[in-house]
């Protein structure tokens, strides 16, 4: 058990935005945070690297409570890729050698270009090393800040919409990196997604966020119709694709359904 | 794919290597320059006469001349402007605003009330005629000055603590407190009398000739500390520039990062200020020349930008000192003056990528 999350709640100013949020994981899992825009998701990714502190509850990582540990203890173990990136005009190895900032206390030595080089390497991106941020494109942008976090050399990866502005490729290709990674290191692994499809196919838990809580949290077992259905309020068939599970929106359904109430109230009415 | 890396790993340490160079061509640059400064100006001294009154050698007057007034003028020169580029430089990355300097805290403005209320209460200005200003009693101006630019810097800090420390709360608060630091100066102004009045517009021009060798003793002090303390935190900024969230998930206390720096960067300029008066427009123009040159990572830029704000101060107090002699103007006046158009074409450079 790597990641605990006791009964955590969190209010902005007085509004509260999670309750109650209760959830553990371990080494090797990858966990698929879902749920509507404004649900909770990325605020709930930023309690488990103490960017946001809980108003109750408590977040464990390795059995230690978050309050207790130093920011730089805390990066040493947790990396965290936000969801917007600032362009600055700093090249990507320099961009991805912020990474090892928890981890140096003067300045980077050998061991630290080595570790940027084969991440850079890894994400294919050794050919972009010198070039600017500014030059990139938001894909590129979004796996330089993907390699920044794996220069931290974590335990725990957070990642708020790692496939935002990634094309297909990109974005199978980040995905299958994270889980194999998660996998090779075991890491525990947190990805707040938007596209269920993509969740389906690299994450192995999943947690919905409805209503300030979870609403629900599982394995491939609780990725339901049903749930689906009552979480986004959007109707959805669940199909067996070859070895893939693919879910496929039915909003027509729900405009068929819309339209026989809208009838049945015409003819009340009449 | 071997050599690939390896390849990489020599562009990068070439690239690296670049850096200091151009680094090492401003300093270069700063010593050629401060000889020249040695050799320039009304006594007619050449080059020879420099060197040996340089080694405590020859001429009687050409050492009074350069060891009590050019030496300490170009040593103040060169340190004043290292501790406003560099505090500059700090000041934009710690407040993400590329037009902050610790001027934008309302550190002029502090120190311009506090010496006006040396100036007014402890008749500090006298004056021959209306040409001929002196401030008397340098010592309790400097100290109120002082007191003014930093105690403007720790409310504005103490202020954005309030709501949080960030960028638009701290330049709020420097704002709201620079206008009302400066309506003070105008009440003051509004009550003195006329040498009164001409003392303190006079202070507030920043002027080298100030300088000596104490002053110049506790302004290096002061910039050595400060640039340790930037040069320790020059990671840190770097992560500023990736975005606040990012800092803190590198395990950055942004908040008091940020703060540290702030006062640290106010602390320099404050006592430079207060010895030598408002010079403007260094701290801007020092970091900005060479992010355009060497690029913004704060591991080279720091220095780099503390070599050219050096080399900067320096040639405008020479062409202070020569362009209308034996007039010597004053060098807040020279650095806005030629400050203005260069920060306009560094804007229109930018502009037209």
């Amino acid at each position: 058990m790597i990641i605990q999350v006791e009964d955590v709640s969190f209010c902005y100013r007085s509004t509260p935005v999670l309750e109650n949020v209760h959830f553990s994981l371990n080494r090797g899992e990858l966990l698929a945070i879902l749920g509507n825009n404004g649900a909770g998701k990325s605020t709930l990714l930023k309690l488990i690297n103490r960017i946001l502190i809980p108003h109750r509850g408590t977040v464990r990582i390795d059995g230690r409570a978050l309050q207790s540990m130093k920011r730089r203890e805390i990066a040493q173990k947790v990396a965290y890729v936000a969801q917007r990136h600032e362009k600055s005009s700093m090249t990507v190895f320099d961009a991805v050698l912020l990474g090892r900032i928890p981890h140096i206390h003067w300045d980077t030595g050998r061991r630290d270009n080595e570790i940027v080089e084969r991440i850079l390497h890894q994400l294919r991106l050794a050919p972009y090393s010198l070039r600017p941020l500014t030059e990139l494109s938001g894909g590129e942008l979004q796996k330089v800040a993907i390699a920044r976090a794996l220069a931290q050399e974590p335990d725990v990866l957070l990642l708020d919409e790692p496939t935002n502005n990634l094309d297909l490729r990109n974005q199978l290709e980040v995905l299958a990196l994270v889980r194999d990674l998660v996998r090779s290191h075991a890491m525990v692994g947190i990805v707040v997604l938007h596209e269920l499809n993509l969740a389906m196919r690299y994450a192995d838990r999943f947690l919905f966020l409805k209503d300030r809580t979870i609403f629900a949290a599982g394995g491939r077992e609780i990725m339901t119709p049903e749930t689906i259905e009552q979480v986004y309020g959007v109707p959805v068939a669940v199909h067996r694709f070859g070895h893939h599970t693919v879910i496929i929106p039915m909003e027509e359904r729900l405009q068929e359904e819309r339209l026989q109430e809208q009838e049945m109230k015409l003819r009340h009415s009449l | 794919m071997v050599t690939d890396s390896s390849s990489n790993r020599r562009r990068y340490q070439g690239y690296v290597r670049r850096k200091w160079r151009a680094i090492g061509v401003v300093v270069l640059l700063t010593a050629a320059w401060a000889l020249y400064a040695m050799v320039a100006g009304s006594a007619g001294l050449t080059i020879p006469d420099v060197m040996y009154a340089l080694m405590g050698q020859g001429d009687a007057r050409a050492q009074t001349i350069l060891w009590s007034i050019r030496l300490p003028r170009i040593l103040a020169a060169i340190v004043a402007g290292i501790g406003l580029s560099i505090a500059g430089a700090v000041t934009q990355s710690a407040l993400r605003n590329p037009l902050a300097t610790p001027f934008t805290l309302g550190i002029s403005q502090g120190a311009a009330f506090g010496a006006a209320v040396a100036i007014f209460f402890f008749k500090a200005g006298s004056a021959l005629n209306v040409e001929h200003i002196f401030i008397n009693r340098t010592y309790i101006v400097v100290l109120f000055a002082f007191a003014g630019a930093l105690s403007t810097t720790l409310l504005v800090i103490a202020l954005a603590r309030l709501f949080r420390a960030t960028p638009e709360a701290l330049v709020l608060s420097g704002v709201a407190l620079s206008s009302l630091f400066q309506a003070g100066v105008m009440l003051i102004q509004y009550f003195a009398d006329d040498v009164t009045v001409a003392s303190i517009v006079f202070w507030t021009f920043g002027d080298l000739g100030r300088a000596t060798w104490n002053e110049l003793a506790i302004m290096a002090v002061a910039v050595v500390l400060a640039s340790i303390f930037f040069l320790f935190h020059r990671w840190h900024y770097n992560a500023f520039d990736s975005g606040e969230e990012t800092a803190k998930g590198l395990g950055i206390s942004v908040e008091s990062v940020r703060l540290g720096s702030l006062f640290w960067a106010a602390f320099v300029v404050a006592v430079i200020v207060s010895f030598l008066g408002v010079i403007g427009f260094i701290g801007l123009v020092g970091p900005h020349i060479m992010r355009r040159v060497i690029g913004s990572d704060h591991r080279t830029l720091l220095p780099a930008s503390a070599a050219m704000g050096g080399l900067l101060l320096l040639a405008s107090d020479t062409i202070g000192r020569v362009i209308v002699a034996p007039v010597i103007l004053p060098v807040g006046i020279v650095t806005s003056v030629l400050g203005a158009p260069v920060f306009l074409s560094i804007l229109a450079r930018d502009g037209r990528r």
